[in-house]
């Protein structure tokens, strides 16, 4: 089974990404900040982290970049969720290595679509 | 005695010397020539006539000898004889003493000396050629020579001397003469007079071209003066020339007039005289001019005996006059000419002037020729026409005085001011100066002018002198520009405002719209799988999202309300310490985050206000105390009554506090600080927190220290103020 990290400052909204996730599967672990986020990936290493982009303390770009940093989280994938309509956002998410972006407000089943989707097609 | 033989001495001398006319002469020397002349005929050649005759009959008359020393004792002339053969005196009678103070017996000592001593040393050789012709003399012929004897007081005497050889040696040789002095020195100081007069009054005639004449009526005998022949251009050796030549030499046209007045001054018994200008024609070619004067005399009847008159030559004076009168002519023709040009000249300035005078009026700028030595201004253009007032313009051309110059430039410009006219007065010439500066005018408002300037002229140091200045008003292409760049700049701050709107909204609206999305689509997909609590909490969760983005859009509606200045209060009265505890519980309530400590009155604070738009305010303050304050730090709320008819709300976090450059800001919709990072905020609760404020007339400030902490203080009256 697959274990996702969700990574997202509005609690409500943590709550009902986790809350689908774990009906479709997922073993899952969240964090409300990317300070937060980074600990709990470096400790759980989980397969996907699905991220949100403006967060408290360390935003989703930083985040990132520190993932990257860290060898035992190097290649874990990462999915943006963001309130940022902008393509420059987008562009810098692609050039930072994300496997996919989604823009609030989206549906919920999209999201889990989506990660069907990649684990689906990984293996 | 010595009148009776007065006719034999009249042979002996000659009368004619005397026959001169003596009215020619002064008045003094007529009369001594008279008297001289008397005595003479009286004395001299009376007695001389006597004592000749006695002496030739000295041989024959012993007894004769006699008488004649008595004679000649007695006789005031000096009779001697004179041995040739010896060449001395050999008889003085006592003339000798009269005439030169010496005694015949001193004379005798003399000796042979007598003549060399006695004799003017100038007279010597005339008296030797005399001695020396009675030497040689073969007859009894009578000698005369004048001459001059040394009296004893050592003055001179002339002497009129007359000898004849009186003795002979038997082969016939004159042996020795007889002779008579007769002391003439009165007649010659006369005649010498006489002379020198004479010639002093021809040369005054000759010099001042003037002479004179005399006409007998009776014969019609003219006679001229020697001044006469001069100004006439005749020879003065060939005498008085006939009345018909003298007409030949007189201009033609002038012939008939001299006749004329020379009739007339004949016949016309009331005026003695008469006087006309003539034109002779001088031999020597040249025209004279004549001035002519005449007068006639009268005789003891009362007939005109004579004519007398004077001719003046004033050629010169004629000629000069003329010359004059040409130069005058000439000059008042060149003036006249001067004069035509000159007025042509100032008609043409006159005219250009009006022009440049049209021109400048029409101009709507100050023009003006500035002295910097008097500090005056010589010209400006028709004030009427300038759209600065009179004061103004004065003040304008006050720019130019260095030292007046800070009055009126308004303070930020002064240095300028001065560096401006320092060039301006350093600029080669023809260079115009120009530069915009605000001034401050008689009303105390401010206006902006463009002074062009440039020296007009220097002194014979090369310092300006006078300062050709133009003045132009740019208030209002000054205040247009500034309305331009205000509303440009307004339109940018516009601009960022709409992006940060969007920008706002989208991620303040997204979020809560996404938890909505997210929570529907839970409930509708996995309907089955949640339990009853889920659905329910899902619905919750709708709810309040709801809520939180009608809120969010009552903000937005509120502030743009507030600052259209459409909102008005809807005033009551309640307890400000109540309000401000129940939003504290609720804050308590909901957040972990921080703690707020409150500090309030124990007496209800009763205000008279819109406590809903208090309400909002309080939250607002709170709100941003406790979202932006640092982990593990307080939040302090203080309210005080002040000066018992305020209220003083403080709330004081130790929070991330507010950069600098955001500070103008703070109070404007949508503006967020640029440090609040991921704090979420709509950016417009202070803006509806000062609206609110200042709609109940209060104030409110704020200090704050990036990193630090932020102090929000409000003040505000407790009722509204009461207009009756």
């Amino acid at each position: 089974m697959h274990s996702i990290l969700v990574i997202e400052d509005n609690t409500d909204l943590l709550e009902n990404i986790l809350e689908v996730l774990e009906i479709n599967g997922y073993t899952v672990h969240s964090a409300i900040d990317g300070r937060d986020g980074l600990a709990k990936a470096k400790a759980h290493t989980p397969d996907l982290v699905v991220t949100d982009l403006v967060m408290p303390y360390m935003d989703g770009f930083t985040f990132m970049e520190r993932l990257q940093a860290e060898s035992s989280t190097q290649k874990t994938p990462v999915i943006l969720v963001t309130a940022h309509a902008g393509d420059e956002a987008r562009e810098r998410g692609a050039a930072l290595g994300a496997v996919a972006y989604i823009t609030k407000p989206f549906e919920i089943e999209d999201l889990v679509i989506l990660i069907n989707n990649y684990f689906s097609g990984k293996s | 005695m010595f009148t009776l033989c007065s006719a034999t001495v009249a042979t002996l001398l000659n009368k004619d010397e005397l026959q001169m006319d003596l009215r020619e002469l002064p008045l003094d020397v007529q009369q001594k020539l008279s008297a001289i002349s008397a005595r003479r005929s009286m004395s001299e050649q009376d007695v001389l006539a006597q004592l000749i005759d006695a002496a030739h009959q000295e041989d024959e008359i012993t007894v004769g000898e006699q008488f004649f020393r008595i004679m000649a004792e007695s006789a005031p002339i000096l009779f001697y004889v004179y041995d040739l053969l010896a060449d001395r005196n050999v008889y003085a009678n006592t003339g000798l003493v009269q005439i030169l103070g010496l005694s015949p017996e001193e004379l005798q000592v003399l000796a042979s000396d007598a003549v060399p001593t006695l004799v003017h040393p100038d007279d010597l050789p005339a008296l030797a050629a005399s001695i020396s012709r009675l030497r040689h003399a073969e007859t009894d012929q009578l000698y005369e020579v004048d001459y001059r004897l040394r009296h004893r007081d050592g003055s001179y005497r002339w002497v009129h001397d007359r000898a004849r050889v009186f003795r002979r040696t038997e082969t016939g040789q004159p042996w020795q003469i007889i002779g008579a002095a007769f002391d003439i020195t009165e007649r010659r100081q006369a005649e010498d007079a006489l002379a020198s007069s004479q010639a002093m009054l021809d040369q005054a005639q000759r010099v001042a071209g003037i002479g004179h004449w005399e006409m007998n009526v009776e014969d019609g005998a003219l006679k001229w003066s020697s001044g006469m022949h001069a100004v006439m251009g005749f020879d003065p050796r060939q005498g008085t020339p006939p009345l018909n030549v003298i007409l030949e030499r007189v201009h033609p046209d002038d012939r008939a007039i001299m006749p004329q007045t020379l009739d007339q001054l004949l016949q016309q018994v009331d005026s003695q005289q008469a006087g006309l200008v003539w034109r002779l024609l001088h031999p020597d070619g040249r025209l004279r001019y004549i001035e002519g004067r005449a007068e006639r005399i009268l005789d003891a009847t009362g007939r005109v005996e004579k004519l007398i008159g004077t001719n003046l030559d004033i050629t010169d004076r004629i000629e000069a006059s003329m010359a004059l009168q040409r130069l005058n002519d000439d000059l008042e023709a060149r003036v006249r000419a001067r004069t035509a040009e000159l007025e042509v000249a100032n008609a043409q300035l006159q005219q250009s002037r009006a022009f440049i005078e049209k021109v400048a009026a029409m101009v709507p700028s100050l023009i003006y020729v500035f002295d910097l030595l008097t500090q005056e201004v010589i010209y400006t253009n028709d004030a009427r026409a300038v759209k600065l007032d009179a004061e103004l313009m004065r003040q304008a051309m006050s720019l130019d005085l260095v030292q007046q110059a800070n009055d009126y430039v308004t303070e930020n410009d002064q240095a300028r001011a001065m560096d401006y006219i320092t060039r301006m007065l350093q600029a080669p010439d023809g260079d115009l100066i120009s530069e915009e500066f605000k001034i401050t005018d008689v009303s105390g408002g401010t206006r902006w002018v463009v002074t062009h300037n440039m020296v007009l002229s220097r002194d014979a140091n090369g310092q300006a002198r006078q300062i050709l200045g133009v003045v132009e008003d740019v208030t209002e292409s000054r205040l247009a520009r500034e309305d331009l760049k205000r509303a440009l700049a307004h339109e940018r701050q516009i601009n960022v405002l709409k992006s940060r709107i969007v920008l706002t909204t989208s991620h303040e609206f997204r979020t809560p719209l996404s938890i909505i999305s997210t929570s529907a689509q839970l409930i509708e997909t996995y309907y089955d799988q949640l339990t009853e609590a889920r659905r329910r909490a899902h619905l919750k969760k709708i709810r309040a999202q709801v809520d939180h983005m009608t809120q969010l859009l009552e903000d937005i509606l509120l502030v743009g309300r507030l600052e259209a200045g459409v909102v008005s209060i809807k005033a009551e009265r309640f307890d400000f310490c109540e309000l401000l505890r129940e939003v504290i519980d609720d804050f308590r309530a909901q957040t972990s985050q921080g703690v707020i400590h409150a500090q309030l009155p124990d007496a209800p604070l009763v205000v008279e206000a819109d406590r809903k738009l208090w309400q909002q305010v309080v939250v607002n303050l709170i709100s941003n105390a406790v979202k932006y304050s640092l982990e593990h730090t307080t939040v302090q709320v203080r309210l005080t009554l002040k000066d018992d008819n305020h209220l003083h709300l403080q709330v004081q976090d130790a929070g991330i506090g507010i950069p600098q450059d955001d500070q103008p800001y703070l109070f404007q919709a949508f503006h967020r600080a640029s440090n609040v990072g991921s704090i979420s905020g709509s950016g417009l609760g202070l803006a509806i927190t000062r609206q609110a404020v200042e709609l109940h007339r209060g104030s409110i400030s704020i200090q704050s220290s990036e990193g630090e902490g932020t102090i929000v203080q409000v003040v505000a009256p407790l009722a509204p103020e009461r207009s009756s």
